[in-house]
Order: structure tokens, then sequence, then C-alpha cells
């Protein structure tokens, strides 16, 4: 790379750093899983650094990236559509409008997980370990745990809904509406 | 089922990927009629989100690999970095806690800087500075001390002190110790643990939790900015006043770590060994274990303060941390000149006084004071004699510029006293501030004094003047050192660069 190339890659690195998780979040809220979500994400990192020269320095990079990532989510939708469900475009229109609005809180809400992590039960807080590891697949671990496949799924959605309440009472004490 | 219940079993099948056709018809259309449930839906795949990737969970030992197959060539730079960035499903460990920068850092036994997570340690010189990247924390250890990374997120501390500064925004670091657990709420704070003693928590900035050693659910208590508290075995915390130059701070290791590199300490050596041969040396107090024997010598004794590391490495100096923590001395000398040379790190005392050296019998001619007042200035006073100048008339002598910004590091401070000249010179980081013109020509009398703890006043009373903070070196000449002097003895011994 040339010196040039170098100065607008460590801009790149410092923006999308800075930027990543919120366009995580965004990308999460409009596909079903996280497979899914990371298979969208890798395609619009390489689009963000692909237009990268396109950017305008001033721009606000954030939006500029939840553009890009829409665009790829909805391309994404369009391949998949065919053999699985996904979303109309006028949901998908109010989820990306929700998430885009709502950036900052649910930064917070991220940031706020840790402390209701901690709250939680020893066992729950195992399984949620151990579910989330990379690499881990859910059948194969509720058979090493002996739980029902459809069991283990429902033990997680419970713990997540509890998280969910949890972080929503830490974002109250914050200020958060 | 109510509606409710049904609708959150629609959102667990479709985030797990098993919604059939007639489920996720079903929940498109509650999300486009219920903004409440269209909330939920996006906090929840938040969490989902949130959970996976590295920012809140222990990391696994097991490496993903991830495949490269469809990225160009051209891409793979920046993919690679944004692999480090993304976390999940990625090329590389997620979780580190890694040896960023160390100062003359000596371990007890072999300390791997590979495989930081699960290891123990004894730092017995020097100081490291350990990136928590999962917490996005930055942690200082400073010897002596013992030590073990739990995980990506904690550190266990049996005894040393240690300072985190973690990044705005970014909490979850822990730092557990025998007598509290410390969560960190985003901030920049500081653990001491004497072993076998006692545990304090020093908070900066932002907010800190603490809670009973061991237990994670045990009820927690908050600690804000500029509090600190000590915890003690079998009886409740104590609140303490903050001692923010206690504590290396991570934007002092860098200049440190320069220092190192440019030889300050075989300097710092040099300049010592010349100072002890000059025939006006009335006492070198240094605070080295052998030291302390020459201390014995001054007809001094420490009271309460303890040796700690100095400003270099494997040195040591006398640190100052309750009101009645004090080293007494005699140099048994009366002096038409004098000069008085220190280092020392300087806590802000709330009190509005630091007492550096006091003689003990004040309200007699030529007994010497000198202090750091709340404002930052200095005060050098021989009895008797007071400044001779409009505006200051009549007061003490006092310094010009304040040292403020100089708290929480090491400092070098100075004060000439000239009695035939009548004036008092005052020097920081070996540069001259003022010169004040005094009234009289008295000689300064040294007889016994103190370091710290102005102990005019029975032990333990409130109105005694302290001193809160490190001290490395106290030297007494008998003669007025020239500005060249001084700033020479500055430039050889500062542990910055």
């Amino acid at each position: 790379m040339t010196p040039a190339d170098d100065v607008r890659h460590d801009e790149f690195l410092r923006l999308f750093t800075e930027h990543a998780p919120a366009v995580r979040a965004f990308v999460r809220s409009l596909v079903p899983t996280l497979s899914d979500a990371n298979d969208v994400m890798q395609e619009v990192a390489v689009v963000l650094w692909g237009k990268f020269g396109d950017y305008g320095s001033g721009e606000d990079f954030r939006r500029w990236a939840f553009g890009v990532a829409k665009m790829k989510v909805l391309a994404w939708q369009r391949d998949r559509g065919r053999d699985r469900h996904v979303f109309g475009l006028d949901v998908t229109e109010l989820l990306a409008t929700h998430a885009e609005q709502h950036t900052e809180r649910l930064a917070a809400q991220r940031d706020a997980l840790q402390r209701c992590l901690e709250k939680l039960p020893a066992e729950q807080r195992q399984l949620v370990d151990a579910a989330y590891a990379p690499g881990v697949r859910i059948n194969e671990l509720a058979h090493a745990l002996g739980f029902p496949l459809a069991g283990l799924y429902k033990r997680l959605h419970r713990i997540r809904l509890a998280l969910v309440e949890c972080t929503r009472g830490v974002l109250a004490e914050m200020g958060w509406a | 089922m109510t509606p409710r219940a049904l609708h959150l079993e629609w959102m667990r099948h479709y985030a797990e990927g098993t919604a059939t056709p007639e489920i996720a018809r079903q929940l498109e259309s509650v999300l486009r009629d219920d903004p409440e449930f269209r909330a939920l839906f996006v906090e929840y795949l938040n969490v989902d989100l949130a959970l996976s990737s590295s920012a809140v969970l222990n990391p696994p030992t097991i490496v993903p690999v991830f495949s490269w197959r469809k990225l160009s060539v051209r891409f793979l730079p920046i993919a690679a970095a944004i692999a480090l960035i993304l976390g999940s499903t990625w090329l590389f460990p997620r979780a580190q806690v890694r040896l960023q920068r160390s100062v003359g850092a000596e371990f007890v036994s072999s300390f791997s800087s590979r495989e930081l997570i699960g290891q123990s340690a004894e730092l017995k010189a020097g100081l490291i500075e350990l990136n928590f990247n999962q917490a996005e924390a930055v942690v200082v250890i400073e010897a002596p001390a013992r030590f073990r990374i739990e995980d990506a997120k904690t550190l266990r501390l049996e005894s040393g002190r240690v300072t985190a500064h973690v990044r705005d925004g970014r909490q979850g670091l822990r730092v557990l110790t025998p007598h509290t657990d410390v969560h960190d709420l985003g901030t920049r704070f500081a653990v001491e643990v004497r072993e076998g003693q006692r545990s304090e928590v020093h908070v900066f900035d932002g907010k800190v939790e603490t809670s009973a050693p061991g237990e994670a659910s045990a009820p927690r208590d908050l600690l804000a900015a500029n509090q600190a508290r000590r915890f003690v075995a079998e009886r409740g915390p104590e609140e303490r006043d903050v001692r923010s130059g206690t504590f290396v701070q991570p934007e002092e290791i860098k200049a440190l770590v320069a220092g190192m590199k440019a030889g300050q300490v075989g300097r710092a050596l040099d300049a010592e060994a010349s100072l002890k041969k000059d025939a006006a040396l009335v006492g070198w107090v240094g605070f080295e274990t052998q030291s302390g024997e020459a201390q014995m010598e001054l007809g001094g004794a420490v009271i309460g303060a303890r040796r700690v590391q100095g400003r270099f490495p494997g040195q040591q100096a006398l640190e100052f941390v309750d009101r009645d923590d004090h080293a007494r001395l005699d140099f048994n000398a009366v002096a038409r000149e004098l000069t008085l040379l220190t280092w020392v790190r300087l806590d802000r005392v709330p009190e509005g006084i630091s007492s550096i050296y006091h003689t003990d019998n004040w309200n007699t001619p030529g007994q010497v004071h000198w202090m750091v007042l709340n404002n930052g200035q200095m005060r050098f006073a021989v009895f008797g004699s007071r400044v001779s100048d409009a505006p200051q008339r009549g007061e003490w002598p006092e310094s010009r510029e304040p040292l403020l910004g100089e708290l929480g590091r090491w400092v070098h401070l100075a004060a000439v006293y000239e009695a035939d000249r009548r004036q008092v010179s005052f020097y920081a980081n070996g540069r001259l501030d003022s010169v004040v013109a005094t009234t009289e020509s008295l000689p300064a009398v040294l007889g016994p004094g103190q370091i710290g703890n102005w102990n005019r006043k029975p032990m333990g009373d409130a109105s005694t003047r302290r001193f809160s903070g490190r001290m490395d070196e106290f030297i007494v000449l008998s003669r007025a050192l020239n500005a060249d002097e001084i700033n020479h003895h500055f430039e050889a011994g500062t542990p910055y660069r």
C-alpha cells in the first residue's frame, strides 16, 4: 500500500471499529439468526472497505454504514426468500427505523448486559456461557447436558427474556426512557 | 397461552431459525401493528447479539476457523483487521490479556507473556501494564505484588497495588481481593491490598461497585469519583481520602519506559554518588532498607509510614498514608545557607497543607518549616524572618507557580535559603520558580524534626498537618546550590523522559 492508502486504511479501521457494534446490532434486528447476521455483516464490512474511496470524510459514517447494511440485508432477503420466509419490505423498514433511531440505547443495553449477567444464578450463567461459545452446536450441547433440544431452546429463551427485563431496569436507573 | 406468551414463542422460533412460514407470517403481523412488541423484539435480538459477541462472555478455549473463500486477496489485510474487531466466528482468539509494557519488571518465578489468562505471578520489582481487551481496560500493576489473571476480565490481587483505566463507555473489569470484590462501571480506579491486613479501593473517575469477596450474588455498594474505602476482615468498610498520587497511572508508564531506556537509573546513581561527596552535605536520607540505618544515625525513626517502590524499579521510597505516619530525624545543624532537595509524589491533601519537613521547636528563631499549601504553592519558613517586600510583606515566603499539575506524579522540589542575602529561592522540577526577599538574616536551625505529620499536637489530633504521598530522597546541604546545580540534580534524577 502507498502511504496514502495507509492513512485511508487507518481512517477506515478507526471508523469501523467505532461503529461496527452498532451496525451489527442493526443487521441483527433485520435477519432471523446470529449466523445470518454474521454472513450479512461480513458482506457489509467488505463493501464498506471497497467503497470507502467514495465516502466523504465529513460524512456520517454510521449513517452511511447503516445504508450499506440495509441494502445488503435486502439483497440477502431477496436471495433467501425463495427457500425461507423473510419479513416483507414494510416490516423490515419498520425494524430498521427503530434500530437506527435507538442506536444509542441499544449500545447502552449491550453495556448493561454485563451487570445483568453477573446477577444470573450460576447455573443459568454457565448455560449462557456454554451455549454462546463459538463453534458450539445447540443440539450437541443439549445432548451433552442431557436436555431435550426444545427444552434447552426454551431455557435459553427465558434467560434472554430475563436479561432484556434486567437491562431495561438498568437503563431506567441510568435515566433512559 | 396468552397472546403475549404466544408472541414471545414466535419470537423465540424466529431467533432460533426454527420458525415455520406460518409463524413468521404471524410474527410479521404483530411487528407491523405493535410498536411496543417491535421494541422488545429489537432488544431481544440485541441481547442475543451481545451474548454472542466477545464483549460479555468468558472466552472459549476453542478458536473457530473462518473461511476466507469469499474474500479476494486484495481484501485480506483489511479483512484480517475486521476479523479482530468483529469477534464471533472469526479467525483469532476473541479475548486476550496482553502484556503491553513493562518498566524494569522482575518476577519471583518465570512469567510467560504468551498465555496470561490463568497465570499467577509475583512481581518483585518494577511495573507492568496489562491490556484486558475484552473489558477495554488498561491495568498497571506495581511491585511488590502477587496476582492471578483469572479470565479475560478478572484480576485477582493477593497483594500490591493496581490502577485500572477502563475506556469510556465500557465496563466489566473485576478486581478480586481477599477483602472485597471490585466491579468496574466504566471508570478509572485503583486497588491496594496489604496482605493479611486490608484492601483499599480508590475511585478517580466514574463509579465502581464493591461486594463481599467471592459472593457473586452479594449486595453491592456504589463508590463514586473521589471516594475511597478501606476494607478490613471482620470489620465494616471505612471511608478514606482518595490518594491519587499513590498509584501509577497508565499515562505515566510511557514516560517511565522512555526514562528507563534513556538510562536514567544510571544517571541518578551517578548524581547521588557525586552529591554524597559534597563537603556541605548535612544529610542524605534515602529509604532503602539499608538506608534505614543511616536514618537512625540522624536520630531518625519511621513511624507508620512504610517502604514502597521508589521512582525507579527496585528502589524504595517512603509512603505516608495515615494521618499519623511520619519519619523522625535530627540533622543537628545550624546553617546560614541551606538547600533542601526532595523527590515526592503528592496526593491532594483535603486539609490543605502537605507537610514536607518541619522542625519541632517552632516559635524559636531559625526553625524551619517546608510545605505545599492547598493552592499548590510551596511555603518555606524560617521562624523570625518574613517576606520583606510588598505585596506579601509580613507573610511567610511562598513560591509563585502552583504545583497542582504535578500532583500524582514524581516531582522534584527544592528550596534554597540564604541568610546573608536574605532570600529564599523556590525550584520545581529543576526550574527556578521565584526568589523571595526576607526581613532577617537568621541562621536556619535543623534540630529534631520530622517528615510528614507535624506532631506538635497529640497523635490523632485532626489539626495536625500531614503528608500524603511518597518521598524518595530528602537531602540537606549547608550551602546554596545554584540554578544549574539544581537543574542538573533534577535532570539526572527524573524517572521520566
